[in-house]
Formats: structure tokens, sequence, C-alpha cells
């Protein structure tokens, strides 16, 4: 009995690798279709702007909320800690470096995980399910090149831009708790930060929302792309959009994170 | 035309000679779920089919094969001597233009509006506006659809209109072949009349082929030159073909198969009594007969 269960959870095992290789192999696909799509034709500009407002101008408040909190989250943590060393002017150092490099990004590619990629998802499900993709393709448009490569490109450019305003948020609203609430000085408060804030920070700060922006489209896409019939197959759709977006952000940026650190040990013309 | 879209490395027919659609031993398998089996018939040009049979038994999916939306698992399905699951994706859009395709929910775009909807194929060949635009209102127009209609949402019209709408797009590419999936399904008795009428009349207006895929015995005997009978594969014997009928509209009246009978009459009493033994096998009770309910 012991060696049938064994057996059945051997065979379970082996049947949902089989099965996430085949569906990671299948998003590969998709990948490069989306690729070879937006390097080999021109854009649909009628799709375009109204993502970019979707992504960008709708998200923008929710964003920038977070990152404000967040903030002021990491600056409550950090001044106690700091106060007892004396050390309370360099609280920003922490906050802000924290919130640039990591949190920031993070962040806020999660909030549109959920806010952006399950809506694309949904969107793209209810397309399939209602056979407006398949009337896409009768009508003499690709549904890639259609509907994936606007996408694509809005969450590519945009996760970055919404990115940094989290980021200038986070960093108000710490310099805020702060300077007001703490009653830290505010001059070394702000020459410290400045200080300990680098520019290759900055830029490993915005390449992560990048590669972030072009992970969480390209799932949502494909989850939408391949959801089954139904309104369960669409809610499925929205929910593996974003769980999966999840798991891959927290991935990516743990081997961006090493890359990064790699090249910024490798390279002295980086530590400026 | 047929010279004119020829593929290097497939059979392209001349216009005029064989036939627009050609099915050979076509099977469709989804997974462990056969759909079709060893299917063949082929359509001449200008000539209406109408495929009925009850639900699962594989219409939608024969019309999906014939535009390349699905693969068949194997046997050919020839578009103009044309297999279009095998060309490249470019090509096959370009193949595509020629078919229209009305779906059994219109699958209007919703972010659209009507006018955009209608004017999306023409937008993917044309590029004046102008001639867009008339060709769009004209459409509209031949559908019965008035101008004020064309800045509407499809979330803000009914089932009948959106069906109209459908019906303008897909004509408005003057096609070649026409694919109607279930056009009056949902529809009331008189909305039904008036898609059945407009099918009848495009076919009118423009020389093409059609072929209807429905339920609706009524669209069978208003529209049909030729019809097909399907039946499903989990109630079909083995070895037996899936086809049930082929021939007019006045042979199916004729039919002696008590399958075909039972479906144009709308007869469901052997369906109820193997249903009602599926229950009562399930509820491990004895038999019982139909009239006892």
């Amino acid at each position: 009995m012991m060696l049938g269960n064994r057996g059945r959870m051997v065979q379970w095992s082996v049947a949902a690798l089989g099965n996430a290789l085949v569906g990671l192999g299948d998003w590969a696909q998709f990948t490069f279709r989306t690729l070879y799509w937006m390097a080999t034709r021109r854009m649909y500009r009628r799709t375009f702007l109204p993502v970019c407002f979707s992504i960008g101008y709708q998200s923008a408040s929710v964003v920038v909320l977070t990152g404000f909190f967040i903030g002021m989250v990491l600056a409550v943590q950090s001044v106690m800690q700091f106060q007892k060393l004396g050390f309370a002017t360099w609280t920003g150092t922490v906050t802000n470096v924290s919130v640039i490099r990591e949190l920031g990004p993070v962040l806020a590619a999660t909030m549109l995980a959920g806010r952006v990629g399950s809506a694309m998802a949904a969107e793209l499900a209810t397309m399939r399910v209602s056979e407006q993709i398949d009337a896409l393709s009768c009508l003499g448009a690709n549904p890639v090149h259609y509907l994936v490569v606007p996408r694509f490109l809005a969450c590519v450019l945009l996760i970055p831009l919404l990115t940094a305003a989290a980021d200038m948020a986070g960093i108000v609203g710490s310099a805020l708790l702060c300077i007001h609430v703490y009653g830290i000085e505010p001059h070394h408060y702000w020459l410290h930060s400045r200080d300990m804030v680098r520019l290759f920070d900055v830029i490993a700060g915005m390449i992560k929302p990048t590669c972030f922006g072009a992970v969480i489209a390209l799932i949502s896409c494909h989850r939408g792309f391949r959801s089954k019939a139904g309104a369960e197959g669409v809610g499925r759709a929205a929910t593996e959009a974003f769980v999966y977006s999840f798991v891959a952000i927290l991935v990516l940026d743990f081997f961006l994170a090493l890359w990064l650190n790699a090249l910024y040990e490798r390279f002295p013309i980086l530590r400026f | 035309m047929n010279a004119e879209s020829s593929i290097a490395g497939t059979p392209a027919t001349q216009a005029g000679d064989g036939p627009l659609v050609d099915f050979r031993d076509v099977r469709v398998q989804f997974g462990a779920q056969a759909v079709l089996h060893d299917i063949s018939f082929s359509l001449p040009r200008r000539q209406t089919l109408v495929i009925i049979g009850e639900s699962g038994c594989g219409k939608t999916v024969t019309l999906k094969l014939i535009v390349g939306l699905l693969r068949a698992t194997s046997g050919t399905v020839r578009f103009d001597g044309i297999s279009l699951a095998e060309l490249p994706d470019k090509e096959l859009t370009r193949q595509r233009l020629r078919i229209g395709y009305l779906f059994q929910g219109a699958a209007l775009f919703d972010s659209l509006s009507v006018f955009d909807n209608v004017a999306f194929g023409l937008r993917a060949n044309r590029t004046n506006e102008r001639e867009i635009g008339d060709m769009v209102r004209e459409r509209l127009q031949e559908v019965g659809l008035p101008a004020t209609v064309e800045a509407k949402f499809p979330a803000e019209l009914s089932g009948g209109m959106r069906k109209r709408v459908g019906l303008a797009r897909a004509l408005a590419l003057n096609p070649e072949l026409m694919l109607y999936d279930e056009p009056t399904t949902g529809l009331d008795p008189i909305m039904a009349d008036v898609i059945n009428e407009l099918v009848v009349q495009s076919r009118k207006r423009h020389p093409m082929t059609s072929i209807v895929v429905t339920h609706d015995m009524k669209t069978v005997w208003r529209v049909a030159d030729r019809v097909i009978m399907l039946y499903p594969l989990t109630r079909l014997k083995p070895g037996m073909p899936q086809i049930i009928f082929d021939g007019t509209p006045a042979e199916l009246g004729k039919c002696k198969d008590a399958r075909v009978q039972q479906f144009v009459e709308g007869d469901a009493r052997d369906r109820l009594q193997s249903m009602h033994e599926e229950y009562d096998t399930l509820m491990l009770r004895p038999k019982s007969t139909t009239n006892d309910r």
C-alpha cells in the first residue's frame, strides 16, 4: 500500500514536471513569436496608445501610493535602530538605497502584476472565449502582432517609469517621516542620502523593472491566449497571470541581483 | 484569381474547375476525445451547403478547419486547392481574407465601434479611409442597419444587431467563401428570419460559396442547396460513417434514416429513453419506460 502511494506520487510528480516543461516550452515559443512580430512589422498605433493609457496613466496613482508607504514603513523600521546608535541622520541612506535598488522595483512590479497583468490576462482570455482572437485571424491581423506586441512594449517602456515614480514617492515618504515626525536634521539627512546612493544603484533600479515589465506582459498575455472556455477559464487565467508573474519577478530579481553585483565588482568603471 | 493565389509547392486549381472546399478522410481529436472521424466531402463553387447535427458533432470544428484556425489530426482540408493549415503566417493571413466568417456570438471587438469593427478587415488591405468609409456604410445598409449605429459599441447592441454587424464585417471583404456559424442561434423567430433572408440576399448580391452550420431547420429549408448531417462520434456505432446524410433539402425531408428523421422533426423520444436508462443504471434502480414518468 505504501509502495502504491509512493508510486502514485512519483507518477504525479513526473506528470506535473512534464506539464510544467510543456508549458514553459509553449511560453518560450510565444515569447519568440512576440519578438519576431515586433521586429518584422510596424506596430498598430491604434492599439498602442490605449494600452499605454491603461498601463501608465491609470496605474500611476496606485504605484505612487505604494512607493510612498514603502518609504515610510522602511523609515519607521530603520529610524529606531539608528537613533539607538546615534546615527539617525543616516536613516535616509538605508531607506533610499533599499527603495531604489530593491523594494521599489519589486513592489511596484508586484503591484503592476496584480493591476495590469491580471487585467491583460482577463481581457485576452475573454477575447479568446468570445472568439474575438479567432475573428482577428480571419480579418487579416495576426493576434500576437495586434494584441501582444503593444502590451509588451507598453509594459517594457512604462513599468520602469512607474517604478521611478514609486521610488521618488518612497524617498519623499521616508524624508517626510524622518524630518517632520522624528525630527532628524534635514541637511545631514539629505547629505548622507546623496552620498550613499550611487548612479549604479539608479541604473540597476531601472534595469530590473524593464525586465519585470517584459516578464509580466509575456506571462499575462500567454495566460490570456491559453485560457480555457467559460467564466472559470477567464478567472483562472487572471489568477495564474498574477501568481506566475509574482514568482517570476522574485526569481528574476534574485538572478538580476547576482548579475548586477558581479558586473559592479568586475568593471571598476561602474563605481561612480 | 486562383492563378494569382497559387502558392509554391501547393497545387492550386483554376477558377471554375475543382471544388472550392475539399475534405479528404479528415480526423480531428482533442486529447482522447475524437470529434471528426474520416470525413470526406467536396463543395463546388457558388453552392450553399448547410451542415446540421446535434451539439458536439463537430460542425463548428469543420468550419474552423476550413479557415485554418484548427488543424486536422489526419487527412487533408483544402480551400481552393490549398491546405491553409500548412501555410506560413503571412500567406495564411492573405488567404484568409478570401473567406468571410460570421461567428456564433458575432465576435465583435468590444473596444472598437461598429464602424471600426466593419472597417477592420478593409484597413488591413486599403489605405484610403474615404473608400473604407463608403464600403462600411454600404455594407451596414445592406444588412439593414442605419447610419446612427456606426458610432455605437458592441455592448450597446442587441443580439440581432450584433449578428448583422458581424455579417457586414464578414461581407466587407467580398469573400469567395462565406462561413456562417449558427447564424440564428439565440435570436427571436422574427430576427432569425431576418438573418436567414440576409444570408439568401447576400448570396444573390455577391456571387459566393457559403457554408452554414445550424440546428435551425427553418434555416435549412430557407437557404440550403445541399445539406450534410453529422452524427456525434460518442453515439456512433463502430464502423458507421459520421456523415449520415448528404443531399438536397427535398431529399432530407424524405430520408428514411430514423436518426435524420428524428433530428428534422425534433423528436427526442429515443434520446430521452436512453437518458432514463443511463439514469436508472446509475441509481441502481429497476428499468422504467418513458411513459412511466
